[in-house]
């Protein structure tokens, strides 16, 4: 017999003398009283006397032995339920006939209670039995959450250390990442090379249909007995979880901003979902409803009035499920000052009519907008990573340091609208597109015009009227861009294997006129067009149309909506930070820790990275830098963890085994094969307390 | 001894409806002087009641000479002599009495408080009676005793010693009458008033004997305070005997009930033993004013 909790006998043993002090302790301290009678007393006490005394110590004996109970229930001792264990008793040294390697869900998805038991709880006592020593047998114990951590670095026949880490197992906010799981047991079982042995894979698990329904067990040794144990009863554990929070574009401060929040019905039954949001000390209320097994989105509008990095927090209100871990999550909203756009060109601010001057005309039609002109040569490389957007019309040749500079706020969320004009132009976006690497893949390759007369009186033919910034105009789109003529800009060709859907919009002559393309958290857009030339300027489409596309670009919220606790982080900090020498950061206790606890910061060429291998539990974490922050994200519980429906059995064994001997064991199969001692033990001690109350009452 | 005070256990007022009842015996008594309670003697200067027929040795003098005259048969004409009362108020001042005091030092509310507002207002009525009055006090002997006497002197010499009696920790009733029969001469009637709380009951009821088989009258209160019928609330007690006894810690709930039995046997025991030993048995609960009780003891007694 082993124990799960051996703790406690050791606690118990200390608890025992409790009953000897409060024996002592609660004696009664007799009232002092005269009596005349007090003969009958002492003839009626001595009567009682022995049968006091008789009582006392069987009180006592009840009390001691209630606590031992207990003791010994919470220790949980378990007996092997092993009935097809190999052959035993072979003695030491002899070859282990039976490998066994169990691995124990501890994803968030195990905290669903079911009448008031945790799934991991089910699963650490089923698990348990499995890990009785016994001659032949080595094992070992995989806990799998987002990583797979195993108690020992190989298969061993002493299970204390495996009991020890069951006992002391918890839930982890994080998916469970099965492959790396069943990777971390085929390298246990496949330990022992060929020699004959039994190889056995026990898995306890609630079969999360999201996380299991990728599994591959082909990674495990061919011979391998997999048994997958349920323990969860019912499949419709009804569930209500917020799967996202996050600001919908730029949020500037005085402004009303709008919040999205993704709410999941994981319930046979739909429902009205009320959802609280709090940003910093604004709170606002929305509800929706939502389907059965579906999803909704929710809108909360609010203003801020000061910019700067806000804290929040969504939560459900008024909702009892299986999992109230899901029903608040945390994020984090950057609301930032009015928009700066940096506006490089080598044109004179006075030229007029001149391409610069219309764009800095429609950049900033009205307030709230701050252009900033500045020559090529001054733009350096903190004037552009404080700009939200970047236009670059008429900027000369671009020496390798500026392209560098540009791709890394380009990957830091910076919106750059190049005005591609001149020859010069196709080399700067061809030098662009070397610096960028893979992070940019222009669906077009530009190259300087044969001759200036083929790129006049150009018209647009093909546009993509559903998308961005074309969108806006709806049915109007065609009587405002049938008269457009252009004039100047590049020629191109398609590049291969690019996305088409990057090219906005193409001239008569098949060369691209607008192209938008993500690189990295940012996005650039090629307007492909000599402004001056062209009758766009004095089209009534066109301030509406460089402000769509101003808001396109820098609308995408540069923050991550909140990163899967117990995923590899990898995320860059603002351009505005251009060194990580000063930051700290702060995880969500408020404590500032050393770099190494919630991540690192290190400096690359694209800018401050913020990396670690796993990002900790959920809750807001900072980068912060004399008492200011800089940066913050929130860890967030993984939205794959909120749908609680497990994956049918058949599945299993019909797909995913891939040839090996699966038997998948429902939890009502399992029940009869669970560890029912602690019952008893809680049973006798139970009686032993009623025994003593009876006891006490006699 | 004089006295000018009167004593505070005399208390008239509540007395006053009590005047005209007089204290009745139900036997015929030896008395000293004429009175109006039916005598033991009957000789010839009663009333007449009865006549008996002669035996050799009776009082010739009390020979009927005319119904031997007319009817040649010998009788005695019998006269019932009436005397006094000769009542002797034997009073318990053992430490049990003290119980239900105020506080250890002060008597207010105790059982011998009531028994000395008791024996004082009997005293009163007696001697208003014309009847006699003695005291004996009793604890673990014969503490103190004044013969019966009738005077105004000697009631208040009677009332003075009740007045100052005090506590004696122990207690041998038993020993204390038998010392009062030696010194009492004459028959009469016996008061007790007590608590009964004693460690030798049949000693104490075998000296009450010696009494009756002189032909005393027995009268025995037993005074009973109300906190000894039931134990006092409270989970674990330290019981104080309040008579030396050693002290006794117990859990009073698990004895309650037990005790309640034991007490009532034993105040059952007390009756049956008194009135086997042919007494008059009264149980008077300290809780009643002692008028009442004396009240219903001579309206009871005057049939």
């Amino acid at each position: 017999m082993a124990l799960l909790n051996s703790w406690a006998l050791a606690a118990g043993g200390l608890a025992l003398g409790l009953p000897v002090l409060i024996h002592l302790l609660t004696r009664p301290r007799p009232q002092p009283v005269e009596l005349s009678t007090i003969r009958f007393v002492r003839e009626l006490v001595a009567e009682k006397r022995r049968v006091d005394r008789l009582r006392d110590m069987l009180t006592l004996l009840m009390r001691c032995l209630a606590i031992a109970l207990i003791a010994l229930a919470i220790a949980r001792p378990i007996g092997s339920s092993d009935k097809q264990a190999g052959p035993q008793g072979k003695g030491p040294g002899s070859q282990p006939a039976t490998m066994r390697v169990v691995i124990v869900d501890v994803s968030q998805s195990m905290a669903a209670e079911e009448s008031g038991i945790q799934a991991l709880e089910r699963a650490r006592s089923l698990a348990a039995r499995q890990l009785v020593e016994h001659g032949g047998l080595v094992g070992n114990l995989i806990l799998a959450a987002g990583s797979a951590q195993a108690a020992l670095a190989s298969c061993e026949s002493d299970f204390s250390v495996p009991l020890d880490r069951l006992a002391k197992a918890t839930v982890l906010p994080q998916r469970l990442n099965v492959q790396a799981a069943l990777q971390r047991a085929a390298e246990s079982l496949g330990q022992q090379g060929d020699a004959p042995v039994r190889r056995e894979l026990w898995v306890f698990s609630d079969l999360q249909r999201s996380n299991w329904a990728q599994a591959d067990f082909s990674a495990l040794p061919a011979e391998t007995r997999i048994e997958m144990r349920s323990v969860v009863q019912d499949d419709a554990r009804e569930n209500v979880a917020i799967l996202r929070c996050a600001a919908q574009g730029r949020i500037e401060q005085r402004k009303e901003g709008r919040w999205e929040i993704e709410v999941g019905n994981y319930s046979p039954t739909a429902r009205t979902i009320e959802v609280e949001v709090v940003i910093g000390s604004v709170r606002v209320r929305a509800s929706a409803p939502c389907g059965a097994w579906g999803r909704a989105t929710l809108i909360a509008d609010a203003v801020i009035e000061q910019p700067g990095w806000y804290t929040g927090e969504a939560r459900l209100i008024g909702t009892r499920d299986a999992l109230p871990a899901d029903d608040v999550r945390p994020f984090v909203t950057r609301v930032h000052p009015g928009l700066q756009i940096l506006l490089v060109t080598r044109q004179p601010p006075m030229a007029r009519p001149s391409s610069s001057y219309f764009l800095d005309r429609a950049l900033a039609p009205a307030g709230g907008v701050e252009v900033i002109r500045s020559e090529p040569d001054r733009a350096d490389r903190r004037m552009l990573a404080s700009a939200d957007l970047i236009v670059l019309d008429h900027p000369g040749p671009l020496n390798d340091q500026q392209a560098e500079w540009l791709v890394g706020a380009l990957r830091r969320g910076h919106g750059v609208l190049y005005v591609a004009s001149e020859s010069l132009d196709a080399t700067n976006l061809k030098l662009l597109a070397s610096r960028a690497g893979s992070s940019l893949q222009l669906p077009v390759e530009y190259l300087p015009a044969a001759s200036a007369s083929s790129r006049s009186n150009l018209f647009l033919t093909d546009v993509r009227r559903r998308g961005s910034p074309f969108q806006l105009f709806g049915d109007e789109l065609s009587p405002l861009i049938d008269p457009l003529r252009f004039a100047g800009g590049l020629a191109s060709r398609r590049s291969e294997g690019a996305v088409r859907d990057d090219i906005m919009a193409t001239y008569n002559d098949q060369s691209a006129a607008l192209v938008i393309t993500p690189c990295g958290a940012g996005s650039l857009a090629i307007l492909n067009a000599e402004l001056a030339a062209s009758n766009l300027p004095a089209s009534p489409l066109f301030v509406p149309f460089i402000g769509e596309l101003t808001s396109m670009l820098v609308g995408r919220d540069r923050l991550p909506e909140g990163v899967p606790s117990g995923e590899p982080l990898a995320v860059y900090l603002p351009g505005s930070i251009v060194s990580a020498a000063g930051l700290e950061i702060e995880g969500p206790d408020g404590r500032s820790t050393g770099l190494d606890d919630w991540g690192a910061l290190r400096d690359d060429a694209t800018g401050v990275l913020w990396h670690a291998a796993q990002t900790g539990p959920p809750g807001v974490y900072r980068a912060r830098r004399d008492r200011e922050t800089h940066f913050a994200f929130a860890s967030t519980i993984p939205a794959e963890e909120a749908d609680l429906r497990t994956l049918e059995s058949s599945v299993f064994s019909d797909r995913l085994a891939s040839g090996r001997a699966l038997r998948v064991v429902s939890a009502d199969e399992s029940i009869d094969d669970r560890d029912r001692s602690w019952v008893w033990l809680a049973a006798a001690c139970l009686i032993c307390m009623v025994t003593e109350w009876i006891g006490l009452r006699a | 001894m004089e006295r000018n005070q009167p004593s505070r256990f005399l208390e008239l007022q509540a007395l006053a409806s009590l005047e005209r009842k007089r204290f009745v015996t139900r036997r015929r008594l030896d008395g000293l002087f004429s009175g109006r309670h039916l005598s033991r003697q009957q000789g010839g200067a009663g009333e007449f009641v009865d006549y008996r027929e002669y035996s050799p040795g009776d009082d010739l003098r009390r020979l009927d000479w005319k119904v031997l005259a007319r009817t040649g048969r010998r009788f005695l004409r019998l006269y019932q002599d009436e005397t006094n009362l000769m009542c002797t108020l034997v009073v318990d001042a053992s430490g049990s009495m003290r119980f239900g005091g105020a506080t250890r030092y002060s008597q207010r509310g105790s059982k011998l408080e009531y028994a000395q507002y008791l024996a004082t207002a009997l005293s009163h009525l007696i001697s208003a009676g014309q009847d006699q009055v003695g005291l004996a006090i009793m604890a673990g002997t014969l503490e103190d005793y004044v013969p019966p006497g009738a005077d105004r002197e000697h009631i208040a010499r009677v009332q003075a010693c009740i007045e100052n009696m005090a506590i004696r920790p122990s207690t041998n009733l038993g020993n204390g009458l038998r010392a009062l029969f030696q010194r009492v001469r004459r028959r009469g009637v016996m008061l007790l008033i007590s608590d009964f709380l004693l460690e030798d009951m049949q000693d104490t009821f075998a000296a009450l004997r010696l009494f009756r088989h002189s032909h005393w009258e027995l009268i025995l209160l037993h005074l009973i305070h109300p906190l000894e019928e039931r134990l006092p609330d409270g989970a674990a007690v330290r019981f104080i005997g309040m008579e030396r006894e050693p002290a006794v810690n117990c859990s009073v709930p698990e004895i309650r009930a037990a005790y309640e039995r034991r007490f009532a046997r034993h105040c059952d025991s007390v009756r049956s033993l008194a009135l086997s030993a042919g007494s008059d048995y009264h149980r008077v609960s300290t809780a009643i004013p002692y008028w009442t009780v004396l009240n219903r003891l001579l309206s009871e007694r005057a049939g």
